[in-house]
């Protein structure tokens, strides 16, 4: 006999409209006498008490969480024996059988700490939920509000990154707000831009970078459309690696996906209300990491004086709270950000609602919502006349294109507004069944409004320019599907799963610039004198899915699923096909089976298979599309894109193999093995340039590409003692892949011609000409260069292994210090900044060998007595090869090792949880923590420029591994305090 | 209970299986780009002629600026702060690679400046309802930019340094004198479906002077007799401010990568009046040395200059001396009068030559006069053309 109990939420001060809500929802049920169950929670090993853990009956909504001494205290009324849990994150859960007849008001729950998260729920398929302990394939949890509360970051890229085994998160630039690239694992397949599929609380989101208008849109740098996420809303990130996991999410899913959960309204643990309120006020600065030298550049002080130390500023303040029947968890962010150079900064504003209501047992509906705004600036940066290191770093006299005022001037304004709302409901009619729906909207319009100050002088702007570009998203995400739990027999026990997703998503822009204003006081575009461009795009695309899931366990030690998903989508040509995506996986419990010793309370090994896509573009189904290029004579029709109407979605097959184990209770080891194959790859074939038909390449779907890599996860809380605590975490991983087929087409090379895609080569490898050494003429003079004959493999710009170490302490309780160091090795950059240095006459050692082999007749600035090398002595014949190797010609000299080790982050906080408690402050604020945090502290690496992780053309493009003029990021110090109420 | 809901979830999941295809087949129409099917219509024979005429126009003076650069003409010089190309660089050497991407992008445009001209005569085919007027103002534009095309493909790109000519659809090397022809055949093509006589009068030229490079010196002399007049407007390429102008835009107001040579100063220096058909302007290097800047297409939508009476003019002068026939000096002298010059008081090959380098002033065809006359400027071995790129080279069976 249960029943549901609402006694205490008039005790707690829930607000009236709450009660109001509760009583009309549940009127029909009646309270009746109850028991009170109260208690503690703590840790088992340090007797810590833990505030905010869920307590409830099993098999009911009735319970109640801890307060701040780690108490409980709710009311249930029942006879007999009923299964208590508690559960709280990062712990394992904790079950007691008690009796109506015991005394439940003094009841202690011991946690034990959950080292490897077996107990975590995790996402394992689209439909598919279940602990680590029983997954079948690796999945990535990180914590993100434990870490949000340590340290702060500005994105999500800087959130994720190093947490992860077998993804990197990249920002291409130290731009605020800049485009990220996710590297996941071997790179999946060929085709698109290798970039996982990200959802938030189950709607998908876009994953994209805005490039905008403009003078070649910043040299190259685009924008990120997640630079408007507030990492403080993020609850969890849950990471499916590649096909072999996400196989359910079916086309797109082949990078994997990133699945987003925020903050949710937990029971109260505040005895004198019904709402936790926690403010976090964070102060901060941006500046240089890397300090150019002389000995590199001429004119490095120039280069060293374009930075600033920027500033951060931030508001968070969130409100949550709630009883058994609704939860709510509300949240607003106000964030001001420099960056370290000036016109770099965003401007940001995030508020959130999720509200979670469970009207009955049987029924529980979530709304999800977001609504950000941001306004930000763009430098204009990389391969750019216009940008602060392109005038500082190329030549040794700076500011030779544009004057520095100028470039203060110019303005690249960006205003991104974004709704992102959800709504889900899950009702359980019966035992075991489960019927889920959800729908999601991710709406966003963005506006790049950028100013040209009169007397630029490039490209005739001589009278000042303007350009308006707005962007408007619209997607839509909605599932629908049933999972039903049942029994075979009395030792298996089986899960199916239907269901279905349909995205659709609709993405216009449309652009104006126009040129001389006669006066500067309006800037109104119409005031230009000469519309110099103008356009308009509208893309609609639509993907529908299908998809069955079936699970079996047996006796909780043997596990399998197998599954299918069948895809549709626009994109696809109208002779091709619906596709079909089918995964398998297995897991058995080693431990389960009594042999394994004792010290292993968990030992799984895991083995899955499945497949998964990359769709074509858009348009990439039509054979032949025109558009009106409006010249001189009118706008007339001239070819834009050709396509095939054959093309399907490359097919990404991906097996994987690992084990899970927990040792000692106190380490955890992850291990994964996995392969990777792509068929039918889309190459894209460049037609002969007589034929007319250059355009757009044509897609044809016969490429291949394989890969391979392993990734580690060890985890460890070695010392759990009340006033001192250890934990890490060691993370490794590594890739390798290789371009199999092309299909007989041409090698593809980025826009600088030095990543290709080959067949034999790593995809994007560098491919270049190599020097060889020097070439003399007959009296001995130095020629140039000499090259090897072909283009030969230099090095891949993806790092081949990589890894993190993080290192939690607490000391005395309440002191936290936390670390975490990243690396890579075994990849290249292109450091096409010294290339055109070289080129310019702005470094040193070329100038110098200039003059000593006489090919200058100036010595040095400071170097007037440097003496000039006899033709043919040894000394002339040793610099000629030395100049050789740094000739600003061959590209091939400007390759160079990028690994690199860096102390990423660091924070230290106090929190005054004790102090106010023993000076029973703690009835006005419960707790006060005040930290300090710092991020991109130190960097050991051998590559010479300033920052090995950036690319100048953005996180998106063919172009890898390229530092062109790209701005290095940003050290970041950042002290904050935290209040919760 | 659990079973009936169970079936009938999968009937509404085997429902929607059903619509799915439906679902993502319904999408909205694109709005920047049409199907290459709807323009098979008489309607849009306008628009697409007028694709012909953007395409001929970014090509047009787009090749000739690179050619000047080419010859000695133009030239790069890093002194100027916004000279900065490196494909610039290797063209005014004559050094030219073959992935140059300068080059890959004229010669993609005069590559579909072909296929659109020669898929237009083809499309009329599928076209119900065409009337004759229409179907003879597409061919007359089909033929004409056809024409045109060809003209470009051998004037100025090669297969080695000194071998011109080019392949068309992906067909085996055509030399220059093939594709001359080919460009003759085409041009009197439109000549029987020219709209006016003006434009018969500058079809008329733009064959001479392909006769004249071909080296057929009588032919081209019957067509220029019929060539432009001192009444006939300039031909050109029009452009607007959002395609401009290419001299404007990188040897010019827009940006100065590409500086006149010296020696044109100079002829303006020598006589005032020669700043009429050689308009320059001054700009400064870092080195503060001076260069000469070309001022004749001063704004972003200065139109091209594609042909003159002049040219006409200075046509049948060449052949005057070259023929033995006619009077070349008056040809020459109502040239120079028409700029408000002096005239000559006698005239030479090589005087002739001078009067076209000033006359045919940053309109690409004195790389084309020197090649004919000998007078390359750059060591042997240099590009005498743009290179075939590499791109046609890889793809292209037959080469």
């Amino acid at each position: 006999m249960n029943s549901l109990v609402s006694a205490t939420a008039s005790q707690r001060g829930i607000p009236a409209w709450l009660n109001v809500v509760l009583v009309a929802l549940f009127i029909s049920f009646t309270a009746v006498q109850a028991s009170e169950i109260k208690g503690l929670v703590s840790d088992a090993s340090t007797d810590e008490p833990l505030i905010g853990a869920n307590v409830y009956i099993q098999g009911t909504i009735a319970g109640g969480a801890t307060d701040s001494d780690g108490y409980f205290s709710f009311e249930y009324d029942f006879e007999g024996e009923v299964t208590l849990v508690a559960s709280y994150v990062g712990y394992k859960l904790y079950s007691q059988t008690v009796s109506s007849s015991d005394d439940l008001t003094r009841l202690s729950l011991k946690l034990a700490k959950d080292v490897f998260q077996s107990e975590e729920v995790v996402v394992t398929g689209i439909a598919n939920k279940r602990s680590k302990a029983v997954a079948e394939v690796a999945v990535s949890r990180v914590s993100a509000s434990e870490l949000t509360d340590k340290t702060n970051y500005s994105s999500l890229n800087q959130l994720l990154n190093g947490k992860v085994a077998g993804v990197q998160v990249r920002s291409s630039s130290g731009n605020i707000g800049s485009g990220y690239r996710f590297i996941v694992r071997s790179g999946g397949g060929l085709n698109g831009q290798g970039q996982p599929v990200v959802y938030i609380d189950g709607i998908r989101v876009e994953n994209a970078q805005m490039q905008g208008e403009g003078t070649f849109s910043a040299g190259g740098q685009r924008m990120s459309t997640l630079a408007d996420l507030n990492p403080d809303d993020i609850e969890s990130v849950e990471v499916l690696k590649g096909p072999a996991a996400a196989s359910t999410y079916g086309t797109n899913g082949s990078n994997g996906v990133v699945l987003i959960t925020t903050k949710k309204g937990r029971v109260s643990s505040d005895p004198r209300g019904s709402m936790d309120v926690n403010y976090k006020f964070t102060s901060g600065t941006n500046s240089q990491s890397f300090e150019y030298s002389e000995e590199d550049f001429v004119s490095a002080n120039d280069a060293n004086n374009i930075f600033i130390t920027g500033t951060l500023r931030q508001h968070n303040l969130n409100i949550s709270g709630g009883n058994n029947f609704i939860k709510y968890y509300t949240s607003f962010e106000d964030r001001f950000e420099e960056g370290h150079i000036l016109n770099t900064w965003q401007d940001r504003q995030n508020f959130r609602a999720n509200i979670d209501v469970i009207p009955h047992e049987k029924l529980n509906f979530s709304v999800n919502a977001g609504f950000s705004q941001s306004d930000a600036e763009r430098p204009q940066n990389d391969n750019n006349t216009l940008g602060w290191l392109g005038n500082t770093l190329l030549f040794a006299n700076s500011y030779r294109f544009t004057d520095s005022t100028s470039i203060a001037n110019f303005d690249d304004a960006w205003e991104t507004n974004r709704f992102l709302g959800g709504f889900q409901a899950s009702y359980r009619p019966i035992a075991g069944l489960e019927a889920r729906a959800s729908l999601g909207i991710d709406n966003s319009g963005t506006r790049q409004d950028e100013t040209r100050p009169s007397n630029l002088p490039f490209s005739g702007v001589v009278n000042g320019e303007r350009v308006i570009w707005n962007r408007d998203n619209n997607q839509v995400t909605a599932d629908f599907n049933v999972n039903y739990n049942y029994s075979l027999g009395s030792r298996i026990k089986a899960t199916s799963i239907v269901g279905t997703q349909l995205f659709d998503q609709t993405l216009t822009t449309n652009n104006f610039s126009a040129q001389n204003f006669d006066t500067e006081l309006i800037t109104e575009i119409g005031a230009g004198v000469d519309l110099i461009a103008k356009g308009e795009t509208k893309i609609h695309s639509k993907t529908a899915g299908i998809f069955t899931d079936h699970s079996l366990s047996f006796d909780e030690t043997y596990f399998a699923t197998l599954g299918i998903r069948n895809d549709f989508a626009s994109s696809v040509g109208l002779d091709a096909p619906s596709i079909f995506y089918p995964h398998v996986s297995f897991a058995a419990r080693l431990d389960q089976m009594g042999i394994m010793p004792g010290i292993f309370n968990l030992f799984k090994l895991r083995a899955a298979y499945g497949e998964a896509g990359i769709l074509p573009e858009p348009t990439d189904a039509i054979l032949r599309l025109w558009e009106a290029e409006s010249g001189g004579h009118g706008g007339g029709a001239v070819l834009s894109s050709i396509g095939n109407i054959e093309i399907q979605p490359e097919k990404v097959k991906e097996f994987e193999i690992g084990f899970d184990t927990e040792i000692f209770s106190n380490y955890s080891l992850e291990f994964t093995y996995y392969l990777q194959s792509a068929e039918e790859s889309i190459i894209d074939f460049n037609n002969a340039p007589s034929s007319g038909e250059t355009a757009s390449p044509v897609p044809f779907n016969i490429g291949k590409i394989e890969g391979s890599g392993f990734e580690t996860l060890l985890q460890g809380a070695p010392v759990r003692t009340r006033n001192f605590q250890i934990g890490f975490n060691l993370v490794n991983a590594y890739q390798t892949n290789e371009v199999v087929d092309l299909g007989g087409a041409q090698p593809i090379f980025d826009g600088f011609d030095v990543n290709v895609t080959k067949e034999g080569l790593p995809n994007h490898e560098f491919y270049i000409e190599d020097v060889v050494g020097a070439l003399f003429d007959t009296d001995g003079s130095y020629l140039g260069p000499e090259l090897t004959e072909d283009r030969v493999a230099l090095g891949n710009p993806v790092p081949d292994y990589n890894g993190s170490f993080s290192l939690n302490i607490t000391l005395m309780r309440n002191l936290n210090i936390y670390g975490l160091v990243d690396w890579a090795t075994g990849h290249k950059v292109y450091n096409n900044t010294r290339r055109f240095s070289v080129r310019f006459g702005n470094d040193p050692l070329v100038n110098r060998l200039r003059y000593q082999l006489g090919l200058s007749s100036t010595p040095p600035e400071g170097e007037e007595n440097l003496a000039q090398f006899v033709v043919g002595s040894s000394e002339y014949n040793a610099a000629a090869v030395e100049l050789a190797n740094n000739d600003g010609n061959v590209q091939s000299n400007f390759i160079e090792d990028g690994d690199f080790f860096k102390f990423r982050e660091i924070s230290v906080n106090y929190s005054l949880r004790d102090l106010l408690k023993n000076f029973n402050y703690n009835r006005y604020v419960r707790d006060i923590v005040i930290g300090v945090s710092g991020r991109n502290l130190w960097t050991a690496t051998k590559y010479s420029g300033a920052d090995p992780e950036v690319n100048w053309r953005g996180a998106r493009s063919l172009s890898r591994g390229q530092d062109f003029l790209t701005l290095q990021n940003p050290r970041s110090f950042n002290v904050y305090v935290q209040l919760g109420f | 209970m659990n079973k009936i809901l169970m079936i009938l979830s999968l009937f509404l999941v085997l429902g929607i299986l059903g619509s799915c295809e439906d679902f993502v087949q319904d999408i909205d129409p694109l709005i920047d780009e049409v199907d290459d099917e709807l323009l098979n219509d008489p309607a849009q024979v306008p628009f697409i002629v007028k694709g012909l005429q953007q395409r001929f126009a970014t090509s047009a003076g787009r090749v000739a600026m690179l050619a000047d650069g080419l010859a000695d003409m133009l030239f790069f010089d890093q002194d100027l702060p916004l000279a900065t190309f490196p494909s610039y660089k290797e063209i005014d050497e004559g050094d030219i690679q073959l992935d140059n991407n300068t080059v890959d992008g004229i010669y993609n445009d005069i590559g579909e400046l072909i296929f659109f001209s020669d898929g237009l005569l083809e499309r009329l085919d599928q076209m119900d309802g065409l009337t004759d007027d229409v179907r003879a103002e597409a061919e007359y534009a089909s033929n004409f930019y056809s024409g045109m095309g060809r003209y470009f493909l051998g004037s100025y790109f090669g297969l080695t340094e000194t071998q011109g000519g080019g392949p068309i659809d992906v067909g085996p090397f055509i030399p220059t004198a093939q594709l001359y022809a080919e460009a003759i055949d085409k041009l009197n093509a439109a000549l029987a479906q020219a709209p006016d006589t003006t434009a018969e009068r500058v079809v008329n030229s733009l064959i001479a002077r392909i006769y004249l490079y071909s080296g057929d010196y009588s032919n081209a002399a019957a067509f220029a007799a019929n060539g432009m007049k001192d009444i006939d407007e300039p031909f050109v390429a029009l452009h607007n401010v959002e395609w401009t102008n290419r001299y404007y835009q990188q040897a010019g107001n827009g940006r100065v990568q590409w500086v006149v040579d010296f020696r044109f100063n100079d002829y303006v220096t020598a006589d005032p009046a020669e700043a009429a058909r050689i308009p320059l302007r001054e700009e400064e290097g870092t080195s503060m040395t001076i260069y000469y800047v070309q001022d004749k297409y001063t704004a972003r939508e200065s139109s091209y200059e594609v042909f003159t009476w002049q040219e006409n003019h200075l046509i049948l002068a060449e052949l005057a001396i070259r023929n033995g026939t006619g009077d070349g000096l008056a040809e020459v002298n109502a040239v120079r009068a028409s700029y408000g010059i002096g005239a000559l008081s006698s005239l030479t090959l090589e005087d002739l030559m001078v009067e076209r380098e000033k006359t045919l002033f940053c309109t690409g065809n004195r790389l084309i006069d020197q090649r004919r006359s000998g007078t390359f400027h750059l060591p042997s071995g240099s590009w005498e053309y743009l290179p075939i790129t590499q791109q046609e080279r890889n793809i292209n069976p037959n080469l």
